[in-house]
């Protein structure tokens, strides 16, 4: 257990350092970005670099970085001249609300749909659910939103921009929650179904190896009915794998959210990250990476927790 | 009166390269309260024939003849007629135990499942039975709350067999029950088994290819050779009295410690190919007193004294 927190705090500093000296590297000398300012002298150059402690040797500014980046303070963002904090934790919270139902959908469909397929291998089901899981996996995001906004445009009923219209979000809460409703419909759907692919894939894979098992035939010889012993042998332990891979594609379910949000112009952190990095707008950037990195990191812990109860044999002393 | 009366019981796989027969035209009757040992070599079909009484041959397979259990037909049972039968009143030790638990679930659940599934017990009664019958295959009742990756091989085969008695079966068809064992364990599970078919009075049908082992506990001893009966008596008239070539190479391969240095004699060849099996007699290839006779020889096991068959022309031919 300590070993797991250990190395995910571990991850948690490896990703400190990349994100530091990748910013490091990055083109422009920091406050001629920040002040875009031709009039700035030398001195005053000079001095603003003092007081960003940019003057001091590498080292230095790193402990400082740290410091900061514990402290809460992520620095300044170039475009909203505001704390970067405030600037990423209110679309942080509008990320969590379309990836997180989405996620859940795609994990339960997905899922599901491993389990008939598996269950059914070899039917014209099974061929059905696979091609169109493989299908699903390799279509890009974007593509299937813009799909979607196209078919929306000429049907009509649906929003496919925004979070809420203007006049829900000062309206009541019920029609402010009525207009999210609506709003989030094809942004979740969209990445419902490009997610939703790889579970299907991963658990009908892990639920045949299963089913290869001698205790499965044992079960069966116990006088078990085939859906007692999907229920309560085969699908708890074709899970097991399964867990892991859905805490691994946490990264992968984020990154596609990059491309939704920015389709459907979701104000999240994939739609900040896209914007700001046309406006070279670093601080954000790197405040961004470090939450989505935060996240990978927190859902492989929880996974690892989560393996650990479900396999008695797994146990974290 | 029989409690297992098998007729004509033939069983072929379809596979891509044909059809490969497995059992072949088997007639064998089993009387309550004995233990019958079924030996023969890997692929001669022994295992075949224990699944098939149990019905959880693989989907490829093709089953004919007739599986007469306690006046009930077997082969054209309903599957959930054959699910009251499987496991309650024929139940099955698997090859290998180890594979045969569940790995994910604690061993007295798995051993109370049966009785859940065939008895209406409630959950709780039944772990508590469950733990009195680990109790008396010797495991400790502490022992019912670990997983089986915690208890030793033979630990492992008795808890197969508690599982197997849970709901007093009629019948138990054993598959090689001590396979996987060291000898001493091998000898414990043996009298193991001898003392509950003396409790239990049950029949007890033994599938191994250790024909040494068999002749130490069994009553009767059935040799299958190529998918047919060698040989069948009771164990006297097979180990003083072997009448068929196979038995008596199979025999005089058993090593002993008291010929220590001398290299045990052995059948020359292999078995033959499942796929086209020789006309005739399927030994006469590797049989040492092979006739031209025995290529149209196509009878069944010959009388050779009561309760001694033997399929061999030198018998009565």
């Amino acid at each position: 257990m300590a070993k797991r927190i250990a190395t995910s705090i571990l991850t948690f500093f490896g990703t400190l350092v990349l994100t530091f000296i990748l910013f490091r590297l990055l083109p422009g000398n920091p406050v001629t970005i920040l002040f875009r300012n031709p009039q700035l002298t030398h001195a005053q150059i000079v001095l603003l670099a003092q007081q960003f402690g940019l003057d001091k040797p590498l080292w230095v500014q790193f402990l400082l970085f740290v410091e900061n980046v514990f402290k809460g303070n992520w620095g300044i963002s170039f475009f909203y001249r505001a704390p970067v904090t405030s600037v990423l934790f209110p679309d942080l919270l509008n990320s969590i609300i379309l990836l997180l139902p989405a996620t859940i959908i795609a994990i339960l469909i997905g899922v599901g749909l491993g389990i008939l397929s598996g269950w059914k291998r070899n039917s014209k089901t099974d061929v059905g659910i696979l091609t169109s899981s493989l299908v699903l996996y390799a279509i890009p995001t974007f593509w299937l939103g813009i799909l979607f906004i196209m078919l929306i445009v000429r049907v009509g009923g649906l929003p496919v921009a925004g979070m809420v219209s203007i006049q829900a979000s000062s309206g009541p809460p019920l029609v402010y929650l009525e207009s999210l409703a609506r709003h989030i419909l094809l942004p979740m759907t969209t990445l419902a179904l490009v997610t939703l692919g790889q579970f299907t894939i991963i658990m009908r894979s892990s639920l045949l190896s299963e089913l290869t098992e001698d205790y499965v035939t044992a079960a069966y010889a116990k006088g078990m009915s085939g859906s007692r012993l999907l229920r309560k042998h085969i699908v708890p332990n074709a899970l097991l794998p399964t867990v892991s891979i859905i805490a691994i594609s946490i990264g992968t379910i984020v990154a596609g959210a990059v491309l939704t949000e920015t389709v459907f112009s979701w104000p999240g952190v994939g739609s900040l990250i896209y914007d700001s990095i046309g406006r070279r707008d670093y601080p954000v950037l790197q405040g961004a990476f470090l939450i989505v990195a935060l996240f990978v990191i927190v859902a492989n812990f929880v996974a690892d927790l989560v393996y650990a109860y479900l396999d008695p044999r797994v146990k974290y002393s | 009166m029989a409690l297992l009366e098998i007729k004509g019981l033939k069983v072929g796989f379809k596979t891509q390269a044909g059809l490969v027969h497995a059992v072949d035209e088997i007639d064998l009757s089993l009387v309550q309260g004995e233990i019958v040992g079924l030996a023969g070599e890997s692929g001669s079909g022994k295992s075949t024939l224990g699944y098939s009484i149990m019905k959880i041959l693989p989907r490829n397979a093709l089953v004919q003849g007739s599986i007469n259990f306690d006046g009930i037909e077997l082969l054209t049972l309903t599957q959930s007629k054959l699910e009251e039968i499987r496991g309650k009143r024929i139940a099955m030790v698997f090859q290998g135990s180890m594979n045969s638990l569940n790995p994910l679930m604690r061993v007295e659940e798995q051993v109370a499942e049966p009785m859940i599934l065939h008895q209406q017990a409630n959950e709780k009664q039944a772990v508590v039975e469950a733990r009195n019958l680990l109790e008396l295959v010797g495991v400790d009742k502490e022992k019912g709350r670990h997983y089986p990756h915690e208890l030793s091989g033979g630990l492992k085969q008795r808890v197969a067999i508690a599982m197997a008695l849970s709901t007093h079966p009629a019948l138990l068809i054993a598959d090689e029950p001590t396979t996987a064992l060291d000898v001493m364990t091998q000898a414990q599970i043996m009298r193991l088994l001898g003392r509950i078919r003396d409790e239990f009075k049950i029949t007890i049908l033994m599938i191994s290819h250790d024909l040494a082992l068999l002749s130490e506990t069994c009553d009767r001893l059935i040799l299958m050779y190529a998918g047919k009966i060698a040989e069948i008596g009771s164990r006297d008239q097979i180990v003083r009295n072997p009448r068929h070539p196979y038995t008596q190479g199979l025999l005089g391969s058993i090593p002993s410690v008291r010929n220590i240095g001398r290299a045990s004699s052995s059948i020359p060849g292999d078995p033959p190919d499942p796929l086209n099996p020789p006309a005739g007699c399927r030994f006469k290839p590797r049989c040492s007193f092979a006739k031209d006779v025995c290529s149209t020889f196509e009878k069944g096991p010959l009388y050779v004294e009561d309760g001694h068959y033997a399929a061999c022309v030198l018998v009565g031919g």
